[in-house]
């Protein structure tokens, strides 16, 4: 039997496939939603599934090592807070390691050395300025020197941890599957500004929150910089050093750890207070260098993606996830867009619906995690109240609300005052809110780019807060993205800190 | 067999001399305490959820 080509629906075949590859891209878009939403709804078993039942009192010989360069407005505080914490003076050594420093850092840690003779050690690098993780590396060769040691605590020169934060982690290492322990890390600058307020809700999210329920699906995505504590063994199992080759010596760190068979736990009652940036070009800097990191983490871990194994799960389905939900996040946007503005166009009515759906769930997502994370850390959230409601910007509830409540911004409160929209104007509508979700990104990039300027203090702040500080931080991505495509220099660009930390 | 006194007596807090050296009686109450309270992330999260019920409910009577 002959195929009558002819006859066949070119057009009609054709259409269908369109529709199909649009739906698939809209879909990616549902994809990072979904994973929230499924990280957020596996918290609560944090209630029964911790490592709390197998940790137990366990005060170990600590010595912390504290990367400084350049420091000497924060360092002595820094060692005064260390020397006050609630831990067993004789199991607790602080090696400071000046990156050759130029400031008064090397003067203040002699002076404490002096203060406190066989707890703070001053150890001094000539030739500096080759990043954190050589900095460590240095101040670890020292302390594994001798048997001394039987935890490592790497932390940062301006963090500062609450009195009863370094016990509150080493009981985890009592365990001894558990190769290392991780603390939140709370923004805790005096002069708080409408950035640290964002960062300070971002942490909640990311750390109080997701690293909770990274607890419960037994694989976490990173040990803080600024607070991870290790076990002699799981030092010396990953090398007896931090890895030098990457931007994100922390993540690596962590995935070694999780590889070699070794547990890492996240402790959401240790509490570090750090400072953030004030401005958007510095948190553009510190953030690219991360994001830059987990551009190197994923390309180097390539083979561990979505692949079981009996020793670690970061190779499970929800960690893959979860970590490429926010690695490709900026791509799922644009997708997203891509594929409501196609159907759109196309005039299929399917637009509409897969709008409404997306978004209907973005929306329940959005006020789920942000009501129990404001009560995962009241006082952040009471702080940070305004910033929490707006964190994906105000325009985005806008569209939220537009796909939550048909009608009611289109129709309903125009009438209010006798408007009707008409059909440009409703065209128009739709295709802002269909596209808004990639446009944001660059109202991001304005926002940065305004910063500097004259009207820039006043209008960086509206800007973030009409677009949102996700964005932000997937414009930050995306930044990374083509850095590290077009392989741009990898500096460790540290970020400035004055010390605004007040414990 | 526990005592009503005996149970009284763990339910007791144990408050350190020294908070450099707590003791291992505190510091095991400090755990138990932590993981106790971990149970209220059960009631927190209801709550969050009964957030988004009510939007939902609104959604549902005033909009569809």
């Amino acid at each position: 039997m002959n195929l009558d080509w002819a006859a066949i629906d070119w057009a009609g075949i054709g259409y269908t496939a369109l529709t199909v590859v649009l739906l698939v891209f809209v879909a990616t878009g549902a994809v990072p939603i979904l994973a929230t939403a499924y990280q957020f709804l596996a918290i609560p078993f944090h209630s029964v599934v911790n490592h709390y039942k197998k940790a137990k009192p366990y005060l170990p010989r600590v010595a912390v090592v504290v990367p400084a360069w350049n420091e000497g407005a924060v360092i002595g505080a820094s060692i005064e807070r260390l020397m006050a914490l609630e831990y067993p003076p004789e199991s607790l050594r602080i090696y400071v390691v000046d990156d050759a420093s130029t400031d008064t850092t090397p003067d203040v840690v002699t002076e404490k050395a002096l203060i406190y003779p066989g707890s703070v050690f001053h150890l001094r690098r000539e030739k500096g300025g080759e990043g954190k993780a050589h900095t460590l590396n240095h101040g670890i060769r020292v302390v594994l020197e001798d048997d001394w040691m039987q935890a490592l605590l790497i932390m940062d020169a301006d963090v500062i941890y609450l009195p009863d934060s370094l016990r509150r982690m080493t009981r985890h290492l009592g365990d001894p599957e558990v190769g290392a322990v991780t603390a939140y890390i709370r923004e805790g600058s005096a002069d708080k500004n409408y950035l640290t307020r964002f960062i300070g809700m971002e942490y909640v999210l990311a750390q109080v929150a997701a690293r909770r329920a990274q607890n419960v699906l037994g694989a976490l995505a990173c040990l803080a910089g600024g607070a991870q504590l290790h076990s002699r063994e799981n030092l010396l199992a990953i090398g007896g050093q931090i890895d030098t080759s990457s931007l994100a010596e922390d993540t690596i760190t962590t995935f070694l750890t999780q590889l070699g068979g070794r547990r890492v736990v996240f402790e959401p009652f240790a509490i570090v207070l750090a400072e953030e940036p004030q401005r958007i070009g510095d948190l553009w800097k510190q953030r690219l260098r991360w994001a830059r990191g987990n551009v190197q983490v994923t390309n180097r871990y390539r083979k561990i993606w979505f692949r079981r194994s009996h020793v670690h799960k970061l190779g499970s389905i929800s960690f893959g996830v979860f970590w490429f939900s926010i690695f490709l996040l900026p791509v799922a946007m644009i997708l997203s867009s891509l594929g409501l503005i196609g159907l759109f166009m196309l005039h299929s009515e399917l637009a509409a619906v897969v709008f409404r759906a997306m978004w209907i769930t973005a929306a329940c997502t959005y006020v789920y995690t942000i009501a129990l994370a404001v009560q995962l850390d009241v006082r952040t959230g009471l702080r940070s109240w305004r910033e929490a409601i707006l964190f994906p910007g105000t325009v985005s509830i806008v569209v939220m609300i537009t796909a939550f409540f048909p009608g009611l911004l289109e129709v309903r409160i125009p009438a209010l005052f006798g408007l009707r929209l008409t059909e440009t104007g409703a065209t128009s509508w739709v295709l802002f809110v269909y596209s808004w979700i990639s446009v944001s990104m660059l109202g991001a990039l304005l926002a940065k780019g305004v910063e500097k300027t004259g009207i820039g203090r006043l209008l960086t702040p509206l800007l973030v807060y009409l677009v949102g500080y996700g964005p932000l931080l997937c414009a930050v991505t995306v930044d990374s993205y083509i850095k590290e495509f077009r392989h741009a220099e990898a500096v460790w660009d540290k970020t400035e800190k004055i010390g605004r930390v007040l414990g | 067999m526990t005592t009503p006194l005996a149970r009284h007596s763990m339910r007791a807090p144990v408050i350190p001399s020294d908070r450099r050296n707590p003791g291992s009686d505190f510091l095991q109450q400090e755990l138990s305490s932590d993981r106790r309270s971990e149970r209220g992330l059960i009631v927190k999260a209801l709550l969050a959820l009964a957030l988004v019920a009510v939007l939902v409910y609104v959604r549902q009577v005033f909009f569809v």
